[in-house]
């Protein structure tokens, strides 16, 4: 059997650039606490008049005095809703499922809510606020509208929004959490559908311009039935390889619609590919080792199951396949890492989610593959080549030539003339059909995104990017480009492809770093897997320089990617120059020249892109909070990491900067949300 | 009608790999194409891809009703369909693709199919009737029910 496919990671620095693994659990005692207003006491507009229930789980700081912390809200995804505890699941885990809301007397409710315990404990010792709000109400209806309950999940983070309001600025529902939240410093994570409806979120957001702002998304394994399109907030997406239920991955589209959707968004964007994981068992309750009512089952075996085929890759019985405890401890790792450097400023975790250095301990098993789109200013993006469309291959986004030199196969495929999603060409021979329809379960990322095909290499094969003359590079800290393995080309035989990128200077001084192996994806369950999932690789400027000390990166006049091999083929995608060297440290602390600290994500991740330096956001800032000064290293207050050190907020749940115009922009489409009527609102705005 | 546990020994783990070309252009010359070239896709011709067989769905229509804007089509389905993040169950009508639904009583068995009434209308009497909800479909019927405007009732 194929030893399992490693991040291809060709930063030579170290394996980890962090004190200590972010899915460690923090120092802060926690507590857990639950909030309920009752089964039907939220009408989502636009639903179809079914109410839903407003019921939260809290993990919290216990001492709350020590906050305001940021606040993360989980949206848990499509279940059962309730089950009948009379009747035995051990022949059939669905046997006493139901889908209905609210739940039967002789049933309970499915508590899919209490799923992410286990992470929510460990954040909140970090110093957050995590809170998973039920939505059985919304699964239990969602089929009934065109969006698949999109809008509605929305809605009802927003109702939760207005709740933790209410919790933090009034007395209405008692003292515990006043000023416990910042609710200018809110994370959002969604699984699944409620991955769906955070992206949903922001168009909401933007329609009814709420007073929130949001810092950070994270998508889990998400549908992405709408389309939606969401700029101007980090966003990550986990993308499970052995999803059994999303089994076309779909999500991949929230990062490749939104990389270059939106001029000078300060944002950037990550896939986290997970090896061996499935779709459930990153929620307890949907995990049969934990819970044993409502359908709790290993998704893809029970995909095996219904098609009657097995994969030795993906399948519940293959060595490759993470537990559940596994699986959970990757996801502990990845979000840790997301809000507590998008929220909380630990600029520690940069590299981590660059994918720059390797998983942390508790992730390995998942063999993360990495993904990353710094944002889209002038220091930290510099797009050689997208790869938009078929004009692509012969000149760039810098407008210089492109060659492609003893290449028998160098093509377009992913997008169709148009450029658009329904006419698009497939990257494989045969794109994967069930029923005698096709289907993109081999290819997440068509439609939609376009790829290059470079491959039957001739002697000498290259494919070359001009730059103009006097192109300097020195401030970036990476090359970077998108590639994976061409599973259906007549030349791959199953072994991993290989290629090598030189950087070429005015003068003719040429360095190449390399070979790159470029690894097949597993699995053989035809239409499912092997997939087509385009994954970073990075490439440090150091290591050219290393090789080429002579080089001069004020001065590039080509990159090259040369093929060694004399058969198969990769696509390639998004090559381009990352992120700005940060400057050499000059005292503590993260202090401007103004004597002003602005820590938010975005801007961190743009400017200290190696994480090593301890420009700790927490550090002093006097400014109209005073509450705290927060010496125990920890995210959260308000004076330092959040809102007030921030210029503006432009209502719409973004991110804005009075400084950087183009920081609120948010581009939706797809999704015609329409102004609703909110029929819960805080009562203390 | 249900499916077993996740407790199963895969004796059979045969790789299923998609049928590979010969490698005819493995020496290849330059190409540079002209940048108004029109676009050079990379399909290629291929042999029948493998055949994946749906989950077959044994389905029956129990009623068609008129309610409010739209005509509800209920039918029963030999198999639960549990609720998950990709599942969205369809009725497909002849050429027609209802998407909207809900599930009566809670019910994974049973599916209760919205159909605008505007949409019904133009639906063609007596159009095959098929389910499908990501891997089942009951389009492998041999019997299968079909469209019989004559049953809505109010």
């Amino acid at each position: 059997m194929r030893a399992r496919a490693l991040a291809i990671l060709l930063a030579a620095g170290p394996t980890s650039a962090y004190a200590a693994d972010p899915d460690l659990p923090g120092s802060m005692p926690t507590s857990r606490e639950t909030y309920g207003f009752g089964d039907t006491a939220f009408m989502p507009d636009n639903f179809g008049f079914a109410a839903v229930e407003l019921q939260g789980v809290i993990h919290r700081p216990t001492d709350l005095d020590a906050g305001p912390f940021p606040l993360v809200i989980i949206l848990h995804g499509r279940h059962s809703t309730c089950f009948d505890p009379q009747i035995p699941t051990d022949q059939d885990p669905f046997a006493n499922a139901s889908v209905e809301w609210p739940c039967a007397p002789f049933r309970e409710p499915v508590p899919s809510l209490d799923g992410y315990d286990y992470w929510a404990e460990n954040l909140a010792s970090h110093g957050y606020v995590v809170v998973s709000i039920g939505a059985n109400g919304v699964n239990a209806a969602d089929d009934a509208v065109e969006d698949a309950g999109a809008n509605a999940r929305a809605q009802l983070i927003t109702a939760h929004l207005d709740l933790w309001t209410a919790f933090n600025d009034t007395d209405e529902y008692g003292t515990t959490y006043n000023d416990s939240v910042d609710l200018q410093n809110i994370g959002l994570v969604g699984h699944s559908r409620g991955g769906e409806g955070v992206a949903a979120w922001f168009v909401h957001a933007a329609n009814n311009d709420l007073p929130y702002t949001v810092r950070g998304a994270l998508l889990l394994a998400p549908t992405d039935f709408n389309r939606a399109i969401v700029t101007g907030v980090p966003l990550a997406t986990i993308l499970p390889y052995c999803d059994g239920d999303v089994f076309d991955l779909q999500g991949a589209h929230y990062y490749d619609d939104s990389r270059h959707a939106t001029a000078g968004d300060p944002a950037p964007k990550y896939v986290f590919e997970m090896a061996g994981s499935n779709h459930n068992f990153y929620n307890t309750i949907w995990s049969p080792g934990t819970f044993s009512d409502g359908g709790a089952v290993d998704d893809f075996t029970s995909l095996e199951l219904a098609i009657q085929q097995t994969d030795a890759s993906c399948g519940g019985a293959s060595p490759l396949r993470l537990g559940e405890q596994e699986q959970q401890q990757s996801f502990v790792a990845y979000a840790n890492a997301f809000f507590r450097m998008h929220l909380g400023g630990e600029t520690e975790y940069v590299p981590l989610l660059r994918g720059e250095v390797e998983p942390p301990t508790g992730a390995a098993a998942a063999a993360v593959r990495t993904t990353y789109m710094p944002p889209d200013l002038a220091g930290d993006r510099l797009v050689v080549n997208r790869i938009a469309t078929a004009a692509s291959m012969a000149t760039n986004d810098l407008d210089a030539a492109v060659e492609g030199e003893a290449l028998g196969d160098y093509g377009l495929c992913g997008v169709g003339p148009g450029g658009g999603i329904e006419d698009f060409d497939h990257c494989v021979a045969e794109p994967g059909t069930f029923f005698g329809d096709p289907f993109e379960g081999r290819e997440p990322h068509v439609p939609g995104l376009a790829h290059l095909r470079l491959g039957s290499f001739g002697a000498g094969a290259r494919w070359i990017n001009a730059l103009p003359r006097g192109t300097d590079v020195s401030g970036f800290v990476a090359l970077q480009f998108r590639v994976a393995y061409d599973f259906d080309s007549a030349g791959n035989d199953g072994s991993s492809a290989e290629l090598s990128v030189a950087l070429v200077d005015g003068a003719g001084t040429r360095a190449m770093v390399g070979p790159i192996a470029v690894a097949p994806p597993l699995g053989s369950l035809y239409p499912i897997v092997p997939k087509l999932l385009l994954y970073g690789v990075r490439m440090p400027l150091a290591e050219f320089v290393a090789v080429a000390p002579t080089i001069d990166l004020a001065d590039v006049a080509s990159i090259e990617l040369v093929f060694d091999q004399d058969s198969g083929a990769i696509l390639l995608s998004d090559l381009l120059f990352a992120d700005e060297v940060p400057p050499p440290p000059s005292g503590t602390g993260s202090s401007s020249d103004d004597g002003t600290v602005d820590s938010s994500g975005e801007d961190e991740i743009g400017n200290d892109s190696t994480g090593q330096g301890t420009t700790s956001p927490m550090t002093t800032n006097d400014d109209d909070d005073d509450d705290d000064d927060d010496d125990d290293g920890t995210a959260g207050s308000s004076d330092t990491t959040g809102p007030s050190a921030r210029s503006g907020d432009d209502g719409c749940g973004c991110t804005t900067s009075a400084s950087q115009p183009g920081r609120a922009l948010l581009f939706v489409i797809a999704i015609a949300a329409g102004r609703s009527r909110r029929r819960f609102r805080a009562r203390a705005r | 009608m249900s499916s077993s546990r996740s407790l199963v020994l895969f004796t059979s783990l045969a790789a299923c790999d998609p049928p590979r070309e010969p490698d005819a252009d493995a020496k290849a010359p330059t190409v540079t194409p002209p940048a108004t070239a029109p676009i050079a896709t990379t399909s290629k011709p291929t042999a029948a891809p493998p055949t994946t067989r749906a989950a077959e769905l044994e389905v029956r229509v129990d009623a068609i009703r008129i309610a409010g804007d739209d005509v509800e089509i209920e039918v029963t389905l030999d198999r639960r369909l549990p609720p998950t993040g990709a599942s969205r169950p369809t009725l497909h009508i002849g050429d027609v693709a209802i998407h909207r639904s809900r599930r009566p009583d809670g019910a994974l068995d049973r599916i209760v199919f919205l159909v605008e009434r505007t949409v019904f209308d133009t639906l063609v009497d007596g159009a095959t009737l098929v389910v499908r909800d990501r891997a089942y479909s009951s389009e492998q019927m041999t019997d299968p029910p079909r469209l019989d405007k004559s049953a809505v009732t109010r």
